[in-house]
């Protein structure tokens, strides 16, 4: 084991290049080495790409029906067969990709925001606002997350718009409570106490000095916190309280492929394979920004 | 200790107060009621906005949300969940949960010992072995764990182990006719405890693999080996009775969990549990049951957070409770 005065020469090397390069210069040469969270990084991209690309690259349209070439199995021309309308899967998977991208990283973005700005502000202001806050955060978390989910997207109506608003509405709690205890931390530190002297408005003080702070596990929960919604919105599309057909999302495709699982079982692999591959590369993204960003972290 | 449990069990009781006023209130944003059908009926006398309003102030739900959540919440305490609406008119929802919250406990009980168990070994020899194949095997299953779905691991399994192979059954709790066969139980439980249990041991393995980690690093783990200790003994007593003390906490956590898996898990293979009659009532706006539901897993969550808390102040004396 080193201890603080004596570093492994390696270590000491890293923080010198470190000085050179910047921070973040630092974080992106330690993530470069993690092998796995590069793959994950690509295989994301690319299928962001193909769901930003959908309508130029798909081949069909995704409600285009051909009721006489139905079940259809994988062809020059329907690359992975069709389905019980006649509708070209591969060109529904492409749509799919495009609309559970959007509903994660939507709602991943909006619910990260919510809850950094609600976090930094219970930390920094403490007293009523602060216990308000954290307790909701505390009550909502006990919750069990996926029947909530249901039983509020059936209550405003299953839509694209509703399934955005139920994973921001559940969805801030967790980094809340991290970037409240991160600016809790922070909130008594000399560095802090200089700012308020010098005049800084609370605004600027938690934009300025808390929140760069506190970035690091609020980018790893974010990342995380994708994955998750890539699977939660699946999972409610899935039990038809999603996405509406004819619409495609990976998860009503799959809940339509339910249906003719003993005659066409493989219509139900594609669409699974599309959010178990989403999700894997997501967390390998995670788990490497979780090392390069801050090996101490735990979360 | 007792001032401890009193004020915990004191919480317990506030929260699930807030929480089921809550989840009450969440379901008032529903549209429309149980007499809605009415209006579209063909018969005149039916669609009377008068009968309709009359049929409501005969229900209570002509009142504001809050008086009703009182209403209910009173009812609760002496074990009157409400009527079904929908699924089972007029029969009361506490008789709907009884059928049901017996083989929900069924399949989340077997699923979590089985997990428990599995995930446990898995994560001690990862933890004892890091870095060796096996632990580079399990870390690779439990990532792949994690970034599945549910439903679509369960669909996976109908397939190849129903449709292809036709070794298990594709769902239902039992064989018609055989209600009786325990076997034929067992053979039922097979898929959907193992749909809930891998994606668990995928947690589990991996979390008690970094608190045994952590243990292993510690001073007192030498100390056993220098006086000569067997390592059998210092691994299975002195590491891993530390190692699962913080264990203890994320199975309490991770209760919700099972109870958000078991919702998929029985509608995927036709369970009749509480999270298929969640499901249903939900879909079918049978608002009075998807309550009651709500309430019971509600219950069940917080008080398992309580035990693990007080299993956790028990277990560590290095924790004081005041």
């Amino acid at each position: 084991m080193a201890t603080a005065d004596a570093l492994p020469i390696g270590r000491a090397a890293e923080i010198i290049e470190s000085a050179e390069i910047g921070q973040w210069g630092a974080v992106w040469r330690r993530l470069r080495r993690h092998r796995f969270a590069v793959l994950g990084a690509v295989v994301l991209g690319l299928f962001t790409a193909i769901a930003v690309l959908a309508p130029v690259i798909a081949p069909a349209g995704y409600d285009e029906q051909d009721l006489l070439r139905r079940y259809l199995t994988p062809s020059a021309q329907n690359l992975l067969g069709t389905d019980d309308l006649g509708r070209d899967v591969l060109t529904r998977l492409l749509y799919g990709a495009r609309i559970s991208l959007t509903v994660a990283f939507t709602a991943t973005l909006v619910a990260t925001i919510a809850g950094a700005a609600l976090g930094a502000v219970a930390g920094y202001l403490g007293g009523w606002t602060e216990v308000v806050l954290m307790r909701l955060a505390d009550i909502m978390l006990s919750l069990p997350q996926l029947p909530i989910l249901i039983i509020l997207s059936a209550a405003l109506g299953p839509s694209l718009q509703t399934i955005v608003v139920v994973l921001v509405v559940f969805g801030w709690m967790g980094v809340a409570r991290l970037t409240h205890g991160s600016v809790l931390a922070l909130r008594h530190r000399e560095f802090t106490e200089a700012a308020r002297a010098l005049g800084g408005g609370a605004v600027h003080n938690i934009v300025r000095h808390m929140l760069p702070n506190a970035l690091a596990p609020i980018i790893v929960a974010a990342t995380l916190g994708l994955g998750n919604r890539v699977i939660l919105e699946a999972t409610l599309s899935f039990l038809g309280l999603g996405i509406n057909p004819p619409t495609p999302s990976w998860g009503n495709m799959l809940q339509n492929a339910q249906g003719y699982i003993w005659s066409e079982p493989w219509l139900a692999v594609y669409p699974g394979a599309c959010i178990f591959l989403t999700v894997l590369a997501v967390n390998f993204l995670g788990d490497g920004l979780r090392d390069a960003l801050d090996p101490r972290l735990k979360i | 200790m007792r001032n401890y449990l009193l004020r915990r069990v004191l919480q317990m009781v506030v929260l699930l107060v807030f929480v089921t006023g809550l989840i009450y209130f969440v379901l008032n944003l529903f549209p429309g009621g149980p007499f809605d059908f009415l209006a579209f009926s063909s018969d005149p006398r039916d669609a009377d906005p008068m009968a309709i309003q009359r049929l409501e102030a005969l229900l209570g739900i002509d009142k504001p949300w809050y008086e009703r959540y009182f209403t209910w919440f009173l009812g609760v305490l002496h074990g009157d969940f409400g009527t079904s609406w929908v699924m089972a008119v007029g029969i009361p929802v506490g008789d709907l949960l009884g059928q049901r919250i017996g083989n929900t406990l069924t399949l989340s009980i077997t699923a979590t010992v089985i997990s428990l168990t599995i995930g446990l070994a898995i994560g001690i020899w990862s933890a004892v072995k890091q870095y060796s194949l096996s632990d580079n095997i399990a870390t690779a299953f439990s990532f792949a764990g994690q970034s599945m779905p549910t439903f679509w691991l369960g669909l996976m399994l109908i397939i190849v182990f129903a449709v292809r192979l036709k070794w298990l059954p594709a769902g239902d709790i039992y064989t018609p006719g055989k209600a009786d066969d325990v076997g034929d139980r067992v053979i039922h439980l097979i898929l959907p405890v193992a749909v809930l249990s891998l994606i668990q041991i995928a947690l589990w393995s991996r979390f008690v693999r970094s608190s045994m980690l952590e243990v292993l690093r510690q001073d007192f783990l030498r100390t056993a080996r220098a006086k000569g200790v067997a390592e059998r003994l210092v691994l299975g007593k002195h590491a891993l009775r530390n190692a699962l003390i913080p264990v203890i906490t994320i199975v309490g956590l991770d209760i919700p969990n099972i109870f958000s898996g078991a919702v998929v898990t029985e509608s995927i293979f036709n369970w009749p549990g509480m999270g298929k009659l969640y499901l249903d009532s939900v879909l079918r706006h049978d608002i009075p049951v998807s309550m009651g539901v709500l309430a019971v897993i509600a219950f069940l969550v917080i008080a398992s957070n309580l035990l693990a808390d007080v299993l956790y102040a028990v277990v560590d004396p290095r924790i004081r409770y005041d």
